[in-house]
């Protein structure tokens, strides 16, 4: 009964963190059609200056976590100048093959910010220090203060969010340019603006969520590749492009591993995860609420 | 778009006359770094088969190869079997687990279809170190097969075996699979209500891939006496097989060779930055591709 609560509650931990962490990567996709390869690089980036400035400069952990979120802000703002702006435009590459572009370019981007991650900071894992101290007894279960801050963190940063798109004028433009480019520009919206908005928003979104993550799990350049693969995994499950599948599918991955780590071992937690992917695509091909 | 391929061949043959001679040229040293970049232009050849000619976003290159790999490298450590039939099982093993995991995945659709292969390869990762009594698992096998000792033999061996891969996928490419895979590429209904079954010629474009793919992972093995997951498995490895296929210039056949060279050599060539070296070779990658996106070859095809 015991292990219940503990996979129920651990469960709702890490899912509501990988909920935020990939919600960005959804929305990026869902109105800018970006599949973006370095979304783990920004989440490690984040997370690595986060607690770089906390630790060495001895910044408060939210000053710290905002530096994180700039740093994240202009890596995003770098992207979308340097290269997918550019690839949208060029004349030389065909349409039918710009999705291939951007993928590689992304995923370049991510081995730049990796290697220099590791160049500067090493490859050792950082952990950034916890929000609050302290342990909860429930049920006779430790969980720690933190990670209940944690998930609360990341659950209002949800509901901002989906308020933020759903209920204001400026949210709501994403929307529509998540359902049409052609209506937007009829309606007299600058494309430009959209996605100036688009790519920031992008970036508070990875640099906040980054900071979360490695507060839970700690973070370091090795990470990247995996955390790319989740959110990928994750959004693909959700169905590309729907933000609310995209939540749903995170708490389903991370029951699936939270299960896995305490019935199995915590060496094959992500194992299960993926075949049940595989598995679902091969008979949803359009994830389980899918729309492209 | 299509450019001339009468051209590409010429190309690819001076290329070819050019790297008989590398071993009366450079040192011993420089025909080891020559040969591995023969079997990887093998290992991007076959991703531009795949990519190239059918469309398909493959992330997987490295899970055909690595299967290849280690297959051939378990059998020749466990079992008494010549170096040779390691070699072909190993293709073989290649063949089979990429028709039976992502050969399905064949009928979706562009991301999902590129999720499913970065999948298989994270997976292989995961049971790579999961199996380490049998794999090595972080730290690699040392595999007691070789070649042979001679660097000369080793890169002709590798020169002929990349030589015929070229040929082989190049006639594949020309011939009317070819033709009827770039029109699914562009166009699947049409092409499909021409009445081709797309699929088929699909699955086919990519067990050839694979073969070769298996191939040369087994090959490379057996040349380095080692199988290690960041040297034929890592996700790295598919990202410098994506990289050299686009620098190279994609849908050529001839081009991922270019690329190929290209990458390796410079990789080689900027050792002594350490770390920073992948950060300059990425950067060069990402300049290709927003300023050169047909790739090297073309180059030397626009002159026509």
């Amino acid at each position: 009964m015991n292990l219940f609560w503990q996979i129920l509650f651990d469960g709702f931990i890490i899912s509501s963190i990988y909920a935020v962490g990939v919600v960005g990567f959804s929305l990026i996709f869902g109105t800018a059609g970006v599949l973006n390869l370095s979304h783990g690089a920004f989440l490690v980036l984040s997370a690595i200056i986060s607690w770089f400035f906390i630790s060495h400069f001895h910044l408060p952990l939210l000053a710290g976590m905002v530096v994180g979120v700039l740093a994240s802000i202009a890596v995003s703002y770098l992207l979308f100048v340097l290269l997918i702006n550019p690839i949208d435009k060029s004349k030389k590459i065909p349409t039918t093959e710009k999705e291939i572009f951007i993928l590689t370019a992304t995923l370049l981007w991510s081995m730049i910010i990796e290697e220099l991650l590791d160049y500067f900071f090493s490859s050792n894992p950082v952990v950034v220090p916890p929000f609050v101290k302290g342990v909860l007894n429930l049920f006779k279960m430790n969980i720690t203060y933190n990670e209940i801050l944690l998930s609360f963190a990341s659950i209002l940063i949800l509901i901002i969010l989906w308020t933020f798109i759903n209920k204001t004028k400026t949210g709501k433009v994403l929307l529509a340019a998540s359902m049409s480019h052609d209506g937007l520009a009829i309606s007299g919206i600058d494309i430009k603006k959209v996605y100036i908005l688009l790519w920031g928003v992008y970036g508070v979104l990875t640099g906040l969520s980054g900071a979360l993550l490695a507060s839970f799990l700690g973070a370091s350049a090795q990470s990247v590749p995996s955390l790319t693969g989740l959110a990928f995994s994750v959004v693909v499950l959700g169905g590309l492009g729907n933000i609310t599948g995209s939540i749903l599918a995170a708490f389903l991955i991370g029951y699936i591993q939270t299960m896995t780590a305490y019935l199995i071992s915590p060496a094959y937690t992500s194992i299960p995860a993926y075949v049940i992917l595989v598995l679902i695509l091969m008979f949803k091909p359009k994830g389980l609420f899918g729309r492209f | 778009m299509l450019i001339p391929k009468d051209r590409s061949i010429i190309i690819g043959i001076v290329i070819f006359i050019l790297l008989i001679f590398v071993p009366y040229i450079f040192s011993s040293y420089v025909v080891g770094v020559f040969t591995i970049a023969l079997y990887f232009a093998v290992f991007v050849m076959s991703w531009d088969l795949l990519f190239g000619y059918s469309g398909e976003v493959n992330f997987g290159s490295t899970f055909q190869i690595g299967i290849g790999a280690y297959t051939a490298a378990i059998l020749n450590i466990n079992t008494h079997i010549p170096l040779a039939l390691c070699i072909v099982l190993g293709a073989v093993a290649a063949i089979l687990s990429g028709l039976i995991l992502v050969a399905p995945a064949l009928r979706l659709k562009g991301p999902y279809f590129g999720l499913i292969t970065l999948v298989s390869v994270l997976l292989l990762e995961q049971f790579v170190t999961i199996f380490a009594q049998y794999t090595g698992g972080e730290i690699g096998l040392s595999v007691p097969g070789i070649i042979s000792v001679s660097s000369k033999i080793n890169y002709y061996m590798a020169l002929l075996f990349c030589a015929f891969s070229a040929m082989v996928m190049l006639v594949i490419a020309r011939s009317p699979i070819g033709l009827i895979l770039q029109a699914s590429a562009q166009d699947p209904i049409e092409a499909e209500s021409l009445g081709f079954n797309i699929t088929k010629y699909k699955v086919l474009a990519f067990g050839i891939s694979a073969l070769f793919s298996g191939l040369s992972g087994a090959l490379l093995v057996f040349y380095l006496g080692t199988a290690s997951v960041s040297l034929v498995v890592s996700i790295a490895v598919v990202l410098q097989i994506i990289i050299s296929a686009i620098i190279g210039g994609r849908r050529t056949i001839i081009g991922p060779i270019l690329g190929a060279f290209f990458i390796i050599l410079l990789r080689e060539w900027l050792q002594p930055l350490g770390q920073l070296s992948y950060v300059v070779v990425s950067i060069m990658g990402l300049i290709v591709l927003l300023f050169l996106p047909d790739g090297i070859i073309s180059l030397f095809l626009r002159k026509n």
